[in-house]
């Protein structure tokens, strides 16, 4: 029996006037997973993640945490199993950073020593005296990531938790993130507009695409999609491609080259034989990556900028 | 003249406007409340009234308006953290300049409209009592003298503090302080006192008849000093502030 | 419910520290309670009712015009601090139910609130002795302030949802003192306890201390302005995406 997944959507949907933010949204995280929730700015994850936080009213569609359909009355009580950074981080800046948590540790009602832990793990002991109002957007972003971790629990919804990170702060984000399942038994849901920071730290993907969301996965799945091809230059390509197209394999013409899926080399090998006894010319063989970039750009359409 | 537009354009769909017109429009209802039903002897004198009362209400209203005026002009700038870039594109004094140009034009506008009400309401009652335009000239020129010299004030504590409750607790007690001086009858020379310090009519309360009687007045030397110090306190506002704005570190 | 409300009052002290806000419900009672006492003395030829004569010196100004509007700077206060900074988010995704945590913040604005009416009276009483008042303090006092109280929960309630609703800070300033000035006009043709902003004037009776009134019409209409600005507040609350604006 597969486990239960610990967000489920369905159908959810938000509109703010005429216009669809976020529509049919069928997200499913599964339990212990880092869930990569990726797409270009303004597609609708903000939107998707406070609508599964109680923040916004869904349009329609309904939200499932923990297993349980979430509803008015037992919104707290699942809110209290849940932490959450949504855009940039909450803060009061007359206050110290300690101070900070001790407002979400009261509200959690759980421990005093959580505070202490939490502002170990995001390296922040030294400055826990000090006013927010003088940290730096690095040491707020992680004061927010500190707070969501407050009560250790079992979900963690992240929307862009690296913004206005420095490299090595990024770095350090991401390590951290992918550590909290193992160490904790957190799961994670945490957005990004980038798709190397999902592949460093995803072990889950969903890709959100003008509001829907256009694919979904464990991210091997989607790595599987960047196959390798083999690209062929031949004196006459029309003869060539006749020949593969007896042996049954998929090809295509790009230019002057054809393309066809990664064949083991005793095949190339023997089709290089075959292609010369027919006196054909063989100019190049050479092996195409399509990398996650491609795959991520053909999903979400060229024409939107990351 | 562009940094002054652009303060326009800052305050797009804030509703200055239409708060500040819906603050005076609540004076002018308290006009027409207090001079309703004029009797014989109210008529006789009913521009003389006009005069006497304004200053009164002022000082009860004016230091608030003026707060809120500079905090709403002001605290867009803290909320959307805007001094950093603002920085980058003008010398931090002409942008002091365009936030006090652009409340100098509210101001105006206000106290105008304050005497276009009043002179609209004399006539509308037919007030039988000699109307002398150069008192309400007056009058006007001495109310924008001190509503700018609080707003300038205002705006100061409104730019420099991020906690805007300072400066509208400033206004609150300046308002309470001016208005309680005029009972002891120190005309004060702090700037909330300014208003009665430049009142143009005096009145007397005949204790057995309960009679009421109005007269233009005569300003003793430390009267008219204390009218000039509405004109120092603009100086010392504008040149205090000018120099902690450009001075403050963002 | 019990105790997510505790929770919620002690997160709103803790937001409250290092800014002493306090500080403008003690300075402006001293203000009139020292000008209201130096006027009272200057003028012993015609105040002559002694405690009564020092009340009306006292509260009239301040019960009018500048309570209210303090008591809007403190609710604009008081939501501000969600109001900037992003904090809307983690306010209302803390695992507390809406309805406490608008509690916290009203359990806030009255405590000050009555904090600064126990002020007002205990300064009444000092100045009393110090203008050399020989007659006992009038009992009727107590009464004056349990009902004032009550009519400063009913502006808290009011100021805390043009607060919420109106995210300036100083525009439900600007409304409370304007509601002052019209709760003059109302209490002056018998009204007053049918308005929100006058209740407290005439449970405090301010300016005339000789004044009457309907005590069991006060309760009642406090009690429901309480209920109905708190449910609309509430309601608020629930209904509107705060945090996504």
């Amino acid at each position: 029996m597969p486990k239960q997944n610990l967000v489920e959507t369905h159908n959810l949907t938000k509109q703010y006037g005429s216009v669809r933010c976020v529509s049919s949204v069928n997200m499913q995280v599964p339990p212990g997973a880092v869930y990569g929730f990726l797409g270009p700015n303004g597609a609708g994850k903000s939107t998707t993640l406070k609508m599964i936080l109680g923040l916004a009213r869904p349009t329609d569609g309904t939200i499932t945490l923990f297993g349980t359909p979430v509803n008015e009355h037992n919104r707290i009580k699942l809110l209290a199993q849940t932490g959450s950074l949504i855009e940039s981080p909450s803060y009061y800046g007359h206050l110290t950073g300690e101070e900070n948590l001790r407002i979400v540790q009261t509200l959690k009602g759980c421990s005093a020593k959580d505070i202490d832990e939490v502002l170990r793990i995001v390296r922040l002991d030294a400055a826990r005296q000090k006013l927010v109002n003088h940290y730096s957007l690095g040491m707020k972003q992680r004061l927010g990531l500190a707070a969501a971790l407050l009560g250790f629990p079992r979900l963690l919804i992240l929307d862009e938790p690296t913004n206005g990170l420095d490299p090595a702060g990024i770095q350090e984000m991401r390590e951290l993130i992918r550590s909290l399942p193992d160490a904790y038994g957190m799961t994670i849901l945490v957005s990004s507009h980038l798709l190397g920071e999902i592949d460093q730290m995803a072990d889950h993907v969903g890709i959100i695409r003008k509001g829907e969301l256009v694919y979904q996965n464990a991210l091997e799945s989607l790595h599987s999609h960047a196959k390798s091809q083999i690209a062929l230059r031949v004196s006459h390509t029309a003869i060539a491609m006749d020949l593969l197209r007896q042996d049954g394999i998929d090809i295509s013409q790009e230019e002057d080259y054809l393309l066809f899926p990664m064949m083991d080399d005793s095949y190339v090998a023997n089709l290089c034989r075959r292609l010369i006894a027919q006196n054909i010319s063989l100019y190049r063989i050479e092996k195409r990556e399509k990398s996650l970039e491609d795959i991520f750009l053909s999903l979400t359409g060229k024409e939107t900028s990351l | 003249m562009i940094t002054l537009k652009t303060e326009f354009q800052k305050i797009k769909r804030r509703k200055i406007g239409l708060t500040m017109a819906a603050l005076t429009g609540i004076q002018f209802v308290w006009f027409l409340w207090a001079t309703k039903n004029p009797d014989e002897k109210e008529l006789t004198q009913g521009w003389l009234n006009l005069l006497y009362s304004l200053p009164l209400l002022n000082v009860i209203m004016m230091p608030t308006i003026m707060s809120v005026l500079a905090s709403r002009l002001s605290d867009l700038e803290h909320k959307g953290n805007t001094y950093k870039q603002l920085r980058t594109l003008r010398r931090p004094g002409i942008l002091y300049d365009a936030k006090v140009l652009c409340g100098f034009l509210f101001v105006a506008a206000i106290c105008a409209a304050q005497i276009l009400f009043l002179l609209v309401l004399g006539y509308c009652y037919h007030y039988t009592d000699t109307l002398y335009p150069h008192y309400y000239l007056s009058a006007f020129l001495l109310n924008l003298g001190c509503c700018f010299s609080l707003y300038l004030l205002q705006l100061n504590l409104s730019l420099l503090f991020f906690n805007q409750m300072i400066p509208l607790v400033v206004g609150l007690c300046g308002s309470l302080l001016g208005l309680i001086l005029m009972f002891i009858k120190m005309y004060s020379f702090l700037p909330w006192g300014g208003f009665l310090s430049c009142t143009l009519v005096s009145m007397d309360w005949n204790v057995e008849t309960r009679v009421v009687t109005y007269f233009y007045r005569e300003h003793s030397a430390i009267e008219l000093c204390a009218i000039g110090m509405v004109f120092i306190w603009i100086a010392i506002f504008y040149m205090t502030g000018r120099v902690a704005f450009t001075r403050k570190e963002v | 419910m019990n105790i997510s409300y505790y929770k919620a009052v002690k997160a709103e002290r803790l937001k409250l520290k290092r800014s002493p806000v306090w500080l403008a419900f003690f300075a402006l009672p001293m203000i009139s309670a020292f000008f209201g006492t130096m006027n009272y003395k200057m003028n012993l030829g015609i105040l002559k009712s002694e405690w009564f004569s020092l009340w009306s010196q006292h509260s009239l100004f301040l019960c009018y015009f500048f309570m209210p509007a303090l008591i809007g700077t403190y609710c604009s206060y008081l939501w501000r601090l969600e109001h900037t900074h992003h904090n809307w988010n983690s306010f209302l995704t803390a695992p507390i139910p809406r309805f406490s945590l608008y509690l916290g913040k009203l359990t806030q604005a009255v405590q000050m609130a009555v904090l600064g009416n126990l002020w007002i009276f205990l300064l009444f009483y000092v100045c009393g002795r110090f203008a050399g008042i020989q007659s006992p303090f009038p009992a009727v006092a107590a009464e004056w302030f349990v009902c004032g109280v009550l009519g400063t929960v009913v502006i808290c309630c009011v100021q805390l949802l043009l607060s919420l609703i109106i995210r300036s800070f100083a525009i439900p300033i600007g409304i409370a003192l304007l509601g002052g000035i019209l709760g003059l006009m109302i209490t002056n043709r018998d009204h007053g306890l049918d308005y929100p902003y006058s209740i407290y004037c005439m449970g405090m009776r301010a300016n005339n201390p000789d004044m009457t009134i309907d005590i069991p019409a006060l309760v009642t209409n406090s009690l429901g302005y309480i209920f109905i600005f708190s449910f609309l507040t509430i309601l608020y609350l629930h209904r509107k995406e705060i945090a996504a604006n």
